[in-house]
Protein backbone atom coordinates (compact mmCIF):
# COMPACT_ATOMS: atom_id res chain seq x y z
CA UNK A 1 0.00 0.00 0.00
CA UNK A 2 1.32 3.35 -0.95
CA UNK A 3 -0.14 6.53 1.12
CA UNK A 4 0.59 10.09 -0.26
CA UNK A 5 -0.29 12.68 1.89
CA UNK A 6 -0.63 16.47 0.83
CA UNK A 7 2.30 16.12 -1.28
CA UNK A 8 3.15 19.17 -2.66
CA UNK A 9 6.45 19.42 -4.83
CA UNK A 10 7.67 22.42 -6.92
CA UNK A 11 10.66 23.03 -9.16
CA UNK A 12 11.33 26.56 -8.37
CA UNK A 13 8.15 28.52 -9.38
CA UNK A 14 6.52 25.20 -11.15
CA UNK A 15 4.24 23.76 -9.06
CA UNK A 16 4.85 19.65 -9.97
CA UNK A 17 2.47 18.06 -7.31
CA UNK A 18 0.32 20.20 -6.01
CA UNK A 19 -1.20 18.92 -2.50
CA UNK A 20 -2.00 15.55 -3.46
CA UNK A 21 -3.32 13.07 -1.50
CA UNK A 22 -4.40 8.90 -2.66
CA UNK A 23 -3.72 5.97 -1.85
CA UNK A 24 -2.90 2.81 -3.42
CA UNK A 25 -4.13 -0.58 -2.57
CA UNK A 26 -2.58 -3.98 -2.55
CA UNK A 27 -4.37 -6.96 -4.94
CA UNK A 28 -4.62 -4.44 -8.38
CA UNK A 29 -3.53 -2.31 -10.41
CA UNK A 30 -3.77 0.98 -10.14
CA UNK A 31 -3.42 3.39 -13.23
CA UNK A 32 -1.61 6.75 -12.77
CA UNK A 33 -2.99 8.77 -15.95
CA UNK A 34 -2.71 12.25 -16.93
CA UNK A 35 -1.33 14.55 -19.59
CA UNK A 36 2.36 15.02 -20.14
CA UNK A 37 3.52 17.36 -17.42
CA UNK A 38 0.53 16.69 -15.04
CA UNK A 39 3.32 15.41 -12.16
CA UNK A 40 3.07 11.63 -12.87
CA UNK A 41 6.65 11.63 -12.81
CA UNK A 42 7.20 13.11 -10.04
CA UNK A 43 4.75 11.66 -7.79
CA UNK A 44 6.45 8.67 -8.37
CA UNK A 45 9.58 9.82 -7.87
CA UNK A 46 8.61 11.30 -4.28
CA UNK A 47 7.31 7.88 -3.58
CA UNK A 48 10.80 6.32 -3.66
CA UNK A 49 12.46 9.28 -2.14
CA UNK A 50 14.02 10.63 -5.17
CA UNK A 51 12.54 14.06 -4.75
CA UNK A 52 12.24 15.79 -1.64
CA UNK A 53 8.58 17.33 -1.22
CA UNK A 54 8.48 20.33 -0.49
CA UNK A 55 5.48 19.83 1.76
CA UNK A 56 3.88 16.13 3.12
CA UNK A 57 4.93 12.71 2.75
CA UNK A 58 5.14 9.23 1.29
CA UNK A 59 4.37 6.24 3.57
CA UNK A 60 5.36 2.31 1.75
CA UNK A 61 4.02 -0.04 3.77
CA UNK A 62 3.47 2.64 6.63
CA UNK A 63 7.10 4.00 6.67
CA UNK A 64 9.06 6.06 4.71
CA UNK A 65 11.23 4.45 2.04
CA UNK A 66 14.47 5.72 3.29
CA UNK A 67 13.84 4.22 6.70
CA UNK A 68 12.94 1.06 5.22
CA UNK A 69 15.95 -1.73 5.88
CA UNK A 70 14.89 -3.76 3.36
CA UNK A 71 14.20 -1.40 -0.01
CA UNK A 72 14.28 -3.50 -2.66
CA UNK A 73 11.38 -5.83 -0.99
CA UNK A 74 9.26 -3.04 -0.28
CA UNK A 75 9.56 -1.07 -3.61
CA UNK A 76 10.79 -1.87 -6.86
CA UNK A 77 10.88 0.68 -9.36
CA UNK A 78 11.05 1.34 -13.22
CA UNK A 79 11.13 5.13 -13.42
CA UNK A 80 13.73 5.11 -16.66
CA UNK A 81 13.97 2.32 -19.28
CA UNK A 82 17.30 3.70 -20.22
CA UNK A 83 19.05 3.89 -16.58
CA UNK A 84 21.39 1.19 -16.95
CA UNK A 85 24.78 1.88 -18.24
CA UNK A 86 26.11 1.05 -21.53
CA UNK A 87 29.18 -0.64 -21.44
CA UNK A 88 27.63 -3.03 -18.50
CA UNK A 89 25.84 -6.43 -19.12
CA UNK A 90 22.24 -6.71 -17.89
CA UNK A 91 23.70 -9.13 -16.05
CA UNK A 92 26.16 -7.56 -14.16
CA UNK A 93 23.59 -4.57 -13.98
CA UNK A 94 21.17 -6.79 -12.27
CA UNK A 95 24.15 -8.10 -10.13
CA UNK A 96 25.26 -4.54 -8.76
CA UNK A 97 21.48 -3.57 -7.73
CA UNK A 98 20.98 -7.45 -5.96
CA UNK A 99 24.18 -6.81 -3.90
CA UNK A 100 22.96 -3.58 -2.21
CA UNK A 101 20.44 -5.48 -0.72
CA UNK A 102 21.94 -8.68 0.14
CA UNK A 103 19.95 -10.64 -2.55
CA UNK A 104 21.60 -13.18 -4.08
CA UNK A 105 22.88 -13.89 -7.81
CA UNK A 106 20.25 -16.84 -8.22
CA UNK A 107 17.24 -14.32 -7.62
CA UNK A 108 19.14 -12.04 -10.73
CA UNK A 109 19.38 -15.09 -12.89
CA UNK A 110 15.15 -15.73 -11.66
CA UNK A 111 14.42 -12.03 -12.83
CA UNK A 112 16.21 -12.35 -16.29
CA UNK A 113 13.86 -15.64 -17.06
CA UNK A 114 10.69 -13.41 -15.94
CA UNK A 115 11.73 -10.48 -18.37
CA UNK A 116 13.16 -13.19 -21.68
CA UNK A 117 16.52 -11.66 -21.31
CA UNK A 118 18.65 -14.72 -20.34
CA UNK A 119 20.23 -15.11 -23.72
CA UNK A 120 21.17 -11.50 -24.17
CA UNK A 121 22.49 -11.03 -20.27
CA UNK A 122 25.95 -11.23 -21.21
CA UNK A 123 26.00 -8.66 -23.73
CA UNK A 124 26.49 -4.63 -23.71
CA UNK A 125 23.34 -3.17 -22.18
CA UNK A 126 24.32 0.01 -24.78
CA UNK A 127 22.76 -2.10 -27.74
CA UNK A 128 19.86 -3.22 -26.33
CA UNK A 129 16.77 -1.89 -27.64
CA UNK A 130 14.38 0.56 -26.06
CA UNK A 131 11.96 -2.58 -25.35
CA UNK A 132 15.10 -4.90 -24.18
CA UNK A 133 15.79 -1.74 -22.26
CA UNK A 134 12.28 -1.69 -20.38
CA UNK A 135 12.43 -5.39 -19.65
CA UNK A 136 15.87 -4.71 -18.20
CA UNK A 137 14.40 -2.13 -15.95
CA UNK A 138 11.05 -4.26 -15.15
CA UNK A 139 13.67 -7.16 -13.84
CA UNK A 140 15.23 -4.31 -11.27
CA UNK A 141 12.23 -3.84 -10.21
CA UNK A 142 11.32 -7.57 -9.45
CA UNK A 143 14.62 -8.03 -8.46
CA UNK A 144 13.47 -7.99 -4.66
CA UNK A 145 10.16 -9.59 -4.58
CA UNK A 146 8.51 -6.78 -3.93
CA UNK A 147 5.55 -5.72 -2.41
CA UNK A 148 5.03 -2.11 -4.25
CA UNK A 149 5.99 -2.25 -8.09
CA UNK A 150 6.05 1.19 -9.64
CA UNK A 151 6.40 1.37 -13.49
CA UNK A 152 6.67 4.65 -15.14
CA UNK A 153 5.47 4.60 -18.55
CA UNK A 154 6.32 0.88 -19.42
CA UNK A 155 5.04 -0.39 -22.15
CA UNK A 156 6.74 2.52 -24.20
CA UNK A 157 8.51 1.41 -26.90
CA UNK A 158 7.05 -2.32 -26.57
CA UNK A 159 6.16 -4.34 -29.63
CA UNK A 160 2.80 -5.60 -29.43
CA UNK A 161 3.97 -8.94 -27.65
CA UNK A 162 5.94 -6.70 -25.22
CA UNK A 163 2.77 -4.72 -24.82
CA UNK A 164 0.77 -7.77 -24.16
CA UNK A 165 3.48 -9.27 -21.64
CA UNK A 166 3.27 -6.33 -19.59
CA UNK A 167 -0.42 -6.36 -19.38
CA UNK A 168 -0.37 -10.13 -18.22
CA UNK A 169 2.81 -9.30 -16.08
CA UNK A 170 1.05 -6.87 -13.98
CA UNK A 171 -2.18 -8.71 -13.81
CA UNK A 172 -0.10 -11.60 -11.96
CA UNK A 173 1.75 -9.08 -9.75
CA UNK A 174 -1.87 -7.74 -8.72
CA UNK A 175 -3.37 -11.28 -8.07
CA UNK A 176 -0.09 -12.15 -5.88
CA UNK A 177 -1.49 -9.60 -4.00
CA UNK A 178 0.88 -6.94 -4.44
CA UNK A 179 0.68 -3.08 -5.36
CA UNK A 180 0.88 -2.54 -8.64
CA UNK A 181 0.96 1.49 -9.39
CA UNK A 182 1.03 2.09 -13.57
CA UNK A 183 1.66 5.85 -14.91
CA UNK A 184 0.38 6.16 -18.69
CA UNK A 185 -0.62 8.97 -20.85
CA UNK A 186 -2.76 6.39 -22.71
CA UNK A 187 -6.29 5.93 -21.43
CA UNK A 188 -6.86 3.51 -24.25
CA UNK A 189 -3.66 1.62 -22.48
CA UNK A 190 -5.13 1.95 -18.85
CA UNK A 191 -8.58 0.52 -20.08
CA UNK A 192 -7.41 -3.41 -20.77
CA UNK A 193 -4.51 -3.15 -17.63
CA UNK A 194 -5.91 -1.22 -14.55
CA UNK A 195 -8.84 -1.78 -12.10
CA UNK A 196 -8.64 1.37 -10.58
CA UNK A 197 -7.42 5.00 -11.87
CA UNK A 198 -6.07 7.88 -10.20
CA UNK A 199 -6.21 10.93 -12.30
CA UNK A 200 -3.86 13.64 -11.86
CA UNK A 201 -3.78 17.51 -13.71
CA UNK A 202 -1.79 19.77 -13.53
CA UNK A 203 -0.45 18.29 -10.47
CA UNK A 204 -4.01 17.86 -8.97
CA UNK A 205 -5.99 14.69 -8.10
CA UNK A 206 -8.83 14.83 -10.52
CA UNK A 207 -10.42 11.67 -9.71
CA UNK A 208 -9.42 8.33 -7.83
CA UNK A 209 -12.08 6.17 -9.30
CA UNK A 210 -12.61 2.06 -10.48
CA UNK A 211 -12.75 1.60 -14.17
CA UNK A 212 -16.25 1.04 -13.77
CA UNK A 213 -17.24 4.11 -11.80
CA UNK A 214 -15.27 6.71 -14.70
CA UNK A 215 -16.95 5.08 -16.96
CA UNK A 216 -19.99 5.27 -15.44
CA UNK A 217 -19.88 8.84 -14.32
CA UNK A 218 -18.93 9.80 -18.14
CA UNK A 219 -22.05 11.52 -19.21
CA UNK A 220 -22.42 10.95 -22.96
CA UNK A 221 -22.02 13.40 -25.06
CA UNK A 222 -25.07 14.92 -27.86
CA UNK A 223 -24.01 16.02 -30.98
CA UNK A 224 -26.59 19.33 -32.30
CA UNK A 225 -26.11 20.50 -35.22
CA UNK A 226 -27.87 23.95 -35.60
CA UNK A 227 -28.28 27.11 -37.38
CA UNK A 228 -27.88 29.29 -34.24
CA UNK A 229 -25.21 27.84 -32.60
CA UNK A 230 -24.15 31.32 -30.64
CA UNK A 231 -27.76 31.40 -29.41
CA UNK A 232 -27.73 27.71 -28.51
CA UNK A 233 -24.69 28.16 -26.56
CA UNK A 234 -25.94 31.10 -24.72
CA UNK A 235 -29.23 28.69 -23.90
CA UNK A 236 -27.27 25.67 -22.75
CA UNK A 237 -24.83 27.50 -20.44
CA UNK A 238 -25.12 26.02 -17.06
CA UNK A 239 -22.88 24.97 -14.13
CA UNK A 240 -21.79 21.25 -15.02
CA UNK A 241 -22.76 21.53 -18.81
CA UNK A 242 -19.74 21.79 -21.38
CA UNK A 243 -20.25 23.18 -24.82
CA UNK A 244 -17.74 23.27 -27.29
CA UNK A 245 -17.64 23.95 -30.86
CA UNK A 246 -17.62 20.89 -33.38
CA UNK A 247 -18.29 22.47 -36.64
CA UNK A 248 -19.76 25.53 -38.18
CA UNK A 249 -23.02 24.75 -37.41
CA UNK A 250 -22.31 21.85 -34.67
CA UNK A 251 -22.01 21.61 -31.20
CA UNK A 252 -20.96 19.10 -29.07
CA UNK A 253 -23.18 19.22 -25.36
CA UNK A 254 -22.00 17.17 -22.07
CA UNK A 255 -23.85 17.52 -19.06
CA UNK A 256 -27.46 17.40 -20.83
CA UNK A 257 -29.40 14.72 -22.63
CA UNK A 258 -30.20 14.94 -25.86
CA UNK A 259 -34.75 15.61 -24.00
CA UNK A 260 -32.72 18.63 -22.12
CA UNK A 261 -31.51 20.28 -25.14
CA UNK A 262 -34.44 19.72 -27.46
CA UNK A 263 -37.35 20.74 -24.99
CA UNK A 264 -34.71 24.06 -24.22
CA UNK A 265 -34.46 24.74 -28.32
CA UNK A 266 -38.01 24.27 -28.47
CA UNK A 267 -39.10 26.95 -25.95
CA UNK A 268 -36.60 29.21 -27.37
CA UNK A 269 -37.67 29.01 -30.91
CA UNK A 270 -34.02 27.79 -31.90
CA UNK A 271 -33.94 25.28 -34.79
CA UNK A 272 -32.20 22.20 -34.51
CA UNK A 273 -31.33 20.36 -38.01
CA UNK A 274 -29.35 17.61 -35.76
CA UNK A 275 -29.55 15.96 -32.55
CA UNK A 276 -27.17 12.85 -31.79
CA UNK A 277 -26.31 11.68 -28.67
CA UNK A 278 -22.90 9.68 -28.36
CA UNK A 279 -22.03 7.29 -26.46
CA UNK A 280 -19.02 8.11 -24.00
CA UNK A 281 -16.02 5.74 -24.16
CA UNK A 282 -13.38 6.44 -21.65
CA UNK A 283 -11.04 8.20 -23.68
CA UNK A 284 -13.78 10.43 -24.27
CA UNK A 285 -14.22 10.17 -20.39
CA UNK A 286 -10.73 11.18 -19.85
CA UNK A 287 -10.51 13.44 -21.94
CA UNK A 288 -13.67 15.62 -20.70
CA UNK A 289 -12.28 14.61 -16.89
CA UNK A 290 -8.78 16.49 -17.59
CA UNK A 291 -10.30 19.04 -20.17
CA UNK A 292 -12.35 20.40 -17.42
CA UNK A 293 -9.45 20.59 -15.49
CA UNK A 294 -8.47 23.23 -17.83
CA UNK A 295 -11.19 25.50 -18.31
CA UNK A 296 -13.18 25.03 -14.26
CA UNK A 297 -10.10 23.86 -12.46
CA UNK A 298 -11.19 21.26 -9.29
CA UNK A 299 -14.41 21.83 -10.12
CA UNK A 300 -14.21 17.50 -11.11
CA UNK A 301 -11.87 16.87 -8.27
CA UNK A 302 -13.02 14.01 -6.18
CA UNK B 1 13.96 -13.21 0.26
CA UNK B 2 13.40 -11.67 4.00
CA UNK B 3 16.50 -11.80 5.09
CA UNK B 4 17.79 -9.64 2.54
CA UNK B 5 18.04 -5.89 3.59
CA UNK B 6 20.75 -3.38 3.11
CA UNK B 7 24.11 -4.06 4.64
CA UNK B 8 27.39 -1.94 4.15
CA UNK B 9 29.02 -5.10 3.33
CA UNK B 10 26.41 -5.43 0.41
CA UNK B 11 26.55 -1.52 -0.60
CA UNK B 12 30.33 -2.27 -0.87
CA UNK B 13 29.98 -5.40 -2.87
CA UNK B 14 27.99 -3.64 -5.31
CA UNK B 15 30.28 -0.87 -5.61
CA UNK B 16 33.29 -3.28 -6.42
CA UNK B 17 31.08 -5.00 -8.94
CA UNK B 18 30.23 -1.72 -10.90
CA UNK B 19 33.87 -0.46 -10.71
CA UNK B 20 35.72 -3.90 -12.41
CA UNK B 21 32.45 -3.54 -15.12
CA UNK B 22 33.31 0.23 -16.01
CA UNK B 23 36.07 0.57 -18.76
CA UNK B 24 36.42 4.01 -18.03
CA UNK B 25 37.61 3.05 -14.64
CA UNK B 26 39.65 -0.15 -15.99
CA UNK B 27 41.86 2.10 -18.51
CA UNK B 28 42.10 5.13 -16.17
CA UNK B 29 43.82 2.38 -13.24
CA UNK B 30 45.86 0.92 -16.02
CA UNK B 31 46.82 4.49 -16.85
CA UNK B 32 47.61 4.84 -13.16
CA UNK B 33 50.18 1.51 -13.09
CA UNK B 34 52.15 2.60 -16.76
CA UNK B 35 52.42 6.54 -15.46
CA UNK B 36 53.99 5.11 -12.46
CA UNK B 37 56.00 2.29 -14.03
CA UNK B 38 56.82 3.86 -17.27
CA UNK B 39 57.99 7.34 -16.01
CA UNK B 40 59.32 5.92 -13.05
CA UNK B 41 61.65 3.48 -14.39
CA UNK B 42 62.97 6.00 -17.23
CA UNK B 43 66.07 7.99 -15.31
CA UNK B 44 67.64 4.62 -14.19
CA UNK B 45 66.98 2.87 -17.71
CA UNK B 46 68.95 6.44 -18.99
CA UNK B 47 71.78 5.17 -16.64
CA UNK B 48 71.63 1.82 -17.80
CA UNK B 49 71.66 2.80 -21.32
CA UNK B 50 74.46 5.13 -20.84
CA UNK B 51 72.64 8.18 -21.60
CA UNK B 52 72.40 9.40 -18.09
CA UNK B 53 76.04 10.14 -16.06
CA UNK B 54 75.79 7.69 -13.09
CA UNK B 55 75.95 10.49 -11.00
CA UNK B 56 74.43 9.33 -8.01
CA UNK B 57 71.19 11.43 -7.33
CA UNK B 58 68.53 10.24 -5.77
CA UNK B 59 66.99 7.29 -7.89
CA UNK B 60 63.73 6.15 -5.45
CA UNK B 61 62.65 10.07 -5.54
CA UNK B 62 63.63 9.52 -9.16
CA UNK B 63 61.74 6.71 -9.95
CA UNK B 64 58.82 8.58 -8.25
CA UNK B 65 58.33 10.98 -11.68
CA UNK B 66 55.20 9.38 -12.66
CA UNK B 67 52.89 10.71 -9.53
CA UNK B 68 51.96 13.82 -11.20
CA UNK B 69 50.43 11.85 -14.20
CA UNK B 70 49.07 9.11 -11.80
CA UNK B 71 47.44 12.06 -9.51
CA UNK B 72 45.36 13.53 -12.18
CA UNK B 73 44.17 9.65 -13.07
CA UNK B 74 43.58 8.48 -9.37
CA UNK B 75 41.96 11.35 -9.13
CA UNK B 76 39.54 11.03 -12.34
CA UNK B 77 38.83 7.52 -10.86
CA UNK B 78 37.13 8.84 -8.00
CA UNK B 79 35.26 10.94 -10.11
CA UNK B 80 33.96 8.85 -12.53
CA UNK B 81 32.71 6.03 -9.62
CA UNK B 82 30.44 8.38 -8.89
CA UNK B 83 29.46 10.79 -11.96
CA UNK B 84 29.17 7.44 -14.10
CA UNK B 85 26.03 7.05 -12.13
CA UNK B 86 24.48 10.56 -12.97
CA UNK B 87 25.70 10.08 -16.66
CA UNK B 88 24.44 6.63 -17.07
CA UNK B 89 20.78 7.79 -14.81
CA UNK B 90 21.50 4.34 -12.74
CA UNK B 91 21.36 6.80 -9.99
CA UNK B 92 17.81 6.62 -9.21
CA UNK B 93 18.06 2.95 -9.03
CA UNK B 94 21.45 2.91 -7.04
CA UNK B 95 19.44 5.34 -4.45
CA UNK B 96 16.08 3.87 -4.53
CA UNK B 97 17.69 0.57 -3.47
CA UNK B 98 19.76 2.49 -1.38
CA UNK B 99 17.48 5.18 -0.32
CA UNK B 100 19.55 6.26 2.85
CA UNK B 101 22.16 7.59 0.54
CA UNK B 102 25.36 7.77 2.77
CA UNK B 103 26.81 4.45 2.82
CA UNK B 104 26.78 4.98 -0.68
CA UNK B 105 29.53 7.64 -0.15
CA UNK B 106 31.65 4.77 2.48
CA UNK B 107 31.57 2.40 -0.49
CA UNK B 108 32.44 4.41 -3.14
CA UNK B 109 35.68 6.11 -1.34
CA UNK B 110 36.37 2.87 0.56
CA UNK B 111 36.17 0.80 -2.93
CA UNK B 112 37.90 3.10 -5.68
CA UNK B 113 40.41 4.16 -2.58
CA UNK B 114 41.27 0.60 -1.59
CA UNK B 115 41.86 -0.26 -5.51
CA UNK B 116 44.05 2.79 -6.03
CA UNK B 117 45.72 2.18 -2.91
CA UNK B 118 46.68 -1.53 -4.55
CA UNK B 119 46.89 -0.70 -7.98
CA UNK B 120 49.87 2.15 -6.98
CA UNK B 121 51.23 0.32 -4.22
CA UNK B 122 52.16 -2.69 -7.11
CA UNK B 123 53.18 -0.21 -9.39
CA UNK B 124 55.35 1.89 -7.06
CA UNK B 125 57.23 -1.61 -5.90
CA UNK B 126 57.74 -2.40 -9.74
CA UNK B 127 58.78 1.27 -10.04
CA UNK B 128 61.40 1.59 -7.42
CA UNK B 129 62.81 -2.36 -7.26
CA UNK B 130 62.88 -2.18 -11.02
CA UNK B 131 64.79 1.35 -11.33
CA UNK B 132 67.35 -0.42 -9.02
CA UNK B 133 67.82 -3.16 -11.08
CA UNK B 134 68.71 -1.29 -14.01
CA UNK B 135 70.92 0.61 -12.27
CA UNK B 136 72.51 -2.52 -10.67
CA UNK B 137 72.53 -4.20 -13.91
CA UNK B 138 74.35 -1.18 -15.38
CA UNK B 139 76.74 -1.63 -12.68
CA UNK B 140 75.88 1.93 -11.55
CA UNK B 141 76.00 2.72 -7.85
CA UNK B 142 72.34 1.97 -6.03
CA UNK B 143 71.96 3.78 -2.94
CA UNK B 144 70.28 2.62 0.00
CA UNK B 145 66.66 3.05 0.13
CA UNK B 146 66.30 0.42 3.03
CA UNK B 147 64.78 2.42 6.23
CA UNK B 148 62.85 4.92 3.80
CA UNK B 149 61.70 2.49 1.21
CA UNK B 150 58.30 1.76 3.59
CA UNK B 151 57.33 5.27 2.93
CA UNK B 152 58.93 5.41 -0.76
CA UNK B 153 55.96 2.80 -1.52
CA UNK B 154 53.02 3.17 1.07
CA UNK B 155 53.59 7.11 0.89
CA UNK B 156 52.51 7.20 -2.81
CA UNK B 157 50.20 5.06 -2.69
CA UNK B 158 48.23 6.79 -0.08
CA UNK B 159 48.78 10.30 -1.71
CA UNK B 160 46.97 8.42 -4.81
CA UNK B 161 44.09 6.63 -2.73
CA UNK B 162 43.73 10.28 -0.89
CA UNK B 163 43.44 11.93 -4.56
CA UNK B 164 40.88 9.22 -5.67
CA UNK B 165 38.75 10.16 -2.26
CA UNK B 166 38.64 13.75 -3.14
CA UNK B 167 37.63 12.77 -6.62
CA UNK B 168 34.60 11.36 -5.16
CA UNK B 169 33.78 13.80 -3.06
CA UNK B 170 33.79 16.43 -6.04
CA UNK B 171 31.60 13.87 -7.78
CA UNK B 172 28.91 14.46 -5.68
CA UNK B 173 28.98 17.86 -4.93
CA UNK B 174 29.14 18.63 -9.09
CA UNK B 175 27.63 15.08 -10.61
CA UNK B 176 29.22 15.49 -13.99
CA UNK B 177 32.81 14.00 -15.38
CA UNK B 178 33.63 17.05 -17.07
CA UNK B 179 32.28 19.71 -14.27
CA UNK B 180 34.40 17.31 -11.57
CA UNK B 181 37.46 16.90 -12.93
CA UNK B 182 37.47 20.51 -13.43
CA UNK B 183 36.70 21.36 -10.34
CA UNK B 184 39.05 18.76 -8.59
CA UNK B 185 42.23 19.41 -10.64
CA UNK B 186 41.18 23.68 -10.00
CA UNK B 187 41.56 22.98 -6.15
CA UNK B 188 44.73 20.63 -6.55
CA UNK B 189 46.64 23.52 -8.74
CA UNK B 190 44.83 27.01 -8.56
CA UNK B 191 45.32 27.47 -4.86
CA UNK B 192 49.25 27.20 -5.40
CA UNK B 193 49.19 30.34 -8.10
CA UNK B 194 48.47 31.89 -4.43
CA UNK B 195 52.00 30.70 -2.81
CA UNK B 196 53.14 33.12 -5.32
CA UNK B 197 52.12 35.71 -3.56
CA UNK B 198 52.35 34.48 0.09
CA UNK B 199 54.88 31.76 0.09
CA UNK B 200 54.37 31.17 3.76
CA UNK B 201 50.91 30.04 2.60
CA UNK B 202 52.23 27.07 0.11
CA UNK B 203 53.04 24.19 2.27
CA UNK B 204 49.19 24.30 3.18
CA UNK B 205 47.90 24.28 -0.15
CA UNK B 206 45.77 21.11 -1.23
CA UNK B 207 48.16 20.87 -3.94
CA UNK B 208 51.41 20.72 -1.96
CA UNK B 209 50.00 19.11 1.22
CA UNK B 210 50.17 15.83 -0.07
CA UNK B 211 53.13 16.12 -2.41
CA UNK B 212 55.48 16.17 0.77
CA UNK B 213 54.71 12.77 1.23
CA UNK B 214 56.58 12.26 -2.41
CA UNK B 215 59.75 14.32 -1.48
CA UNK B 216 61.43 16.60 0.28
CA UNK B 217 61.70 20.27 0.23
CA UNK B 218 61.82 23.85 1.05
CA UNK B 219 58.07 24.94 0.91
CA UNK B 220 56.77 21.12 2.45
CA UNK B 221 55.61 19.96 5.23
CA UNK B 222 57.17 16.68 7.22
CA UNK B 223 55.79 13.66 4.53
CA UNK B 224 53.11 12.62 7.00
CA UNK B 225 52.26 16.14 8.56
CA UNK B 226 52.17 16.53 4.80
CA UNK B 227 49.77 13.64 4.06
CA UNK B 228 47.74 13.96 6.67
CA UNK B 229 46.56 17.72 5.51
CA UNK B 230 45.68 16.20 2.27
CA UNK B 231 43.90 13.73 3.90
CA UNK B 232 41.59 16.47 5.86
CA UNK B 233 40.94 18.25 2.75
CA UNK B 234 39.77 14.75 1.24
CA UNK B 235 37.44 14.59 4.06
CA UNK B 236 36.11 17.90 3.99
CA UNK B 237 35.24 17.53 0.31
CA UNK B 238 33.41 14.15 1.19
CA UNK B 239 31.77 15.30 3.62
CA UNK B 240 30.44 18.61 1.41
CA UNK B 241 29.73 15.97 -1.21
CA UNK B 242 27.69 13.87 1.52
CA UNK B 243 25.70 16.58 2.60
CA UNK B 244 24.87 17.88 -1.15
CA UNK B 245 23.76 14.15 -1.95
CA UNK B 246 21.97 13.58 0.89
CA UNK B 247 19.79 17.23 1.28
CA UNK B 248 19.51 17.31 -2.85
CA UNK B 249 17.02 15.79 -5.20
CA UNK B 250 18.19 12.76 -6.93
Amino acid sequence: MIEIRNLTKTYGAVTAVDDLTVTIRPGRVTGFLGPNGAGKSTTMRAIVGLDRPDSGEVLIGGRRHADDPAPLHTVGALLDARAFHPGRSARTHLQALAATNGIGRHRVEEVLDVVGLRDVAHRRAGGFSLGMGQRLGIAAALLGDPEVVLLDEPVNGLDPDGVVWIRDLLRRLAGEGRTVFVSSHLMSEMALTADHLVLLGRGRLLADVSLAELTARADGRVLVRSPQPAELTRLLAAPGVTVTRAGPEQLAVVGRTSAEIARAALTAGVLLTELTPVHASLEDAYLAMTHADVEFPGRVAA
Amino acid sequence: MSTAVVTTRGVAAAEWIKLRSLRSGMWLLIGIVVSIVGIGVMPALGVAVGALPPDGSDPAGAALGGMSAAQLLAGAVGVVAVTSEYASRTIAATLTAVPRRLPLVGAKVGVAGVVVFLVALGGVLVAVLGAAALLASAGAPVPAVGPTLARLVVGPALFLAVTTALGVGFGWLLRSTAGALAGLYAFLFLPSALGLVVPSALPYLPGNSGIAVLQSGPGLLPPWTGLGLYAAYAAAGLVAGASVLVRRDA
